[in-house]
């Protein structure tokens, strides 16, 4: 009865956190999201409104850096991801993943 | 580091104690100059008196394994071997050897002999009583003459037989290194970042590897706290959580050191070695998201 992985974290982007334009986007072996936040993701942003990716995942997988190298390589010039992390009691919670060494926003 | 404090740096390298397989510094002056190449090290020396003392530590300074390495492979340090090595030493010398050492010791003594000589004519010619041979003011003076016993390994570099068998021997340089059982990923991972500027730090206080300074940690906040994992190895979502989120909460990142596998770029060009080998270091942030 349980909803797919990338369904549950579609909606959760679409109706908890207001995301719009979210669609999945299918890589050579996962399937991630593309979409829009409600509002900027860092503050520093130059841009108004970035297009993110969210790579859905469940709390009890493995990931690597070998695997974060991948999906980077895929999205070739994306500088940034988000980890949507999905728990078996329905709650997502949302890490970004920048591409490197990255100085953390001022606020 | 300004190009002034960089000579001074560079002009002779440190000497770093091996103790029990640590690294210590005994000398305030080579703290200084390890300062301005970006290497903080931990006070770690207590009063005699105060054993349990946790604030307010002095000298020596201990170093971190990967900073010792960067040292010598930096060619900004040497180390300097414990007591054992040196028993091991004393049993394994020839007469050659002896004779160098005697010379040596002889050196110094006539040096000194001849300083107190000149003093002490200086002194008699003031007053006018400069009437005896030198002679026997030698055999006065030799009466007096003191051995100096340093207590510090900062004159070791003046032996030339310490020099030739240990310090500037590459291969007992190198066998002292190794001994130090030093994690490769951590030091490639500490170089990179040294690479960047970054000030690096034992990461204890954070629950990680190091924490990155972006310059002196007395003048700056930390901006990383860095892990070292292997290429393949699980980084673990709950890591990334509970460390995403208390790195963001004290405005840092939380950082994810690895290097490539071998096998995967051999297609990749020739470069030159030392660019290539931190080519295959790779890095990613993790900060909390603020939602979610």
């Amino acid at each position: 009865m349980s909803i797919p992985l990338v369904d549950q974290v579609q909606q959760n982007l679409l109706f908890q956190q207001l995301w719009t334009q979210v669609t999945p986007i299918k890589l050579s072996n996962i399937t991630i999201l593309q979409g829009f936040p409600k509002e900027k993701l860092i503050s520093d942003d130059e841009t108004n409104l970035n297009k993110e990716f969210v790579l859905p995942i469940k709390l009890k997988d493995e990931i690597t850096p070998n695997m974060l190298d991948q999906v980077f390589k895929e999205l070739q010039g994306v500088k940034r991801l988000v980890l949507g992390i999905v728990n078996d009691d329905g709650t997502v919670v949302y890490y970004i993943v920048h591409d490197g060494v990255y100085k953390p926003k001022k606020n | 580091m300004n190009k002034e404090e960089g000579a001074m740096v560079t002009d002779e390298k440190l000497p770093i104690s091996i103790i029990n397989n640590k690294a210590f510094i005994f000398d305030l002056n080579v703290i200084k100059k390890l300062r301005f190449l970006g290497i903080g090290g931990v006070l770690s020396g207590t009063l005699p008196t105060a054993p349990q003392q946790n604030v307010f530590l002095g000298l020596p300074l201990q170093l971190m394994i990967e900073e010792v390495v960067w040292l010598v492979e930096n060619e900004y340090a040497y180390l300097v071997p414990e007591r054992d090595f040196l028993n091991d030493l004393i049993q394994g010398l020839n007469n050659d050897d002896v004779l160098q050492i005697q010379n040596e010791k002889q050196k110094l003594m006539d040096l000194e002999q001849n300083e107190k000589l000149i003093q002490l004519n200086d002194k008699l010619d003031k007053l006018g009583k400069n009437n005896t041979s030198d002679e026997t003011k030698l055999k006065n003076i030799n009466q007096s003459l003191s051995i100096k016993i340093f207590d510090n390994s900062n004159n070791l570099k003046n032996s030339e037989f310490l020099k030739k068998t240990i310090l500037q021997n590459k291969l007992i340089q190198k066998n002292l290194l190794n001994s130090l059982n030093y994690n490769n990923l951590n030091y490639k991972i500490f170089n990179h970042l040294k690479l960047k500027n970054y000030f690096l730090a034992p990461g204890l206080r954070f629950g990680g590897k190091f924490i990155g300074y972006p310059g002196d940690p007395l003048r700056y906040h930390a901006h990383l706290i860095i892990n070292t994992i292997n290429w393949n190895q699980d980084i673990g979502l709950m890591n990334i959580v509970n460390g995403g989120r208390l790195a963001t909460g004290v405005k840092k990142v939380w950082l994810i050191g690895s290097e490539r596998d071998d096998d995967e770029d051999e297609q990749e060009d020739e470069q030159d070695e030392q660019e290539e080998k931190d080519e295959k270091v790779r890095c990613f942030s993790v900060e909390w998201a603020g939602f979610g």
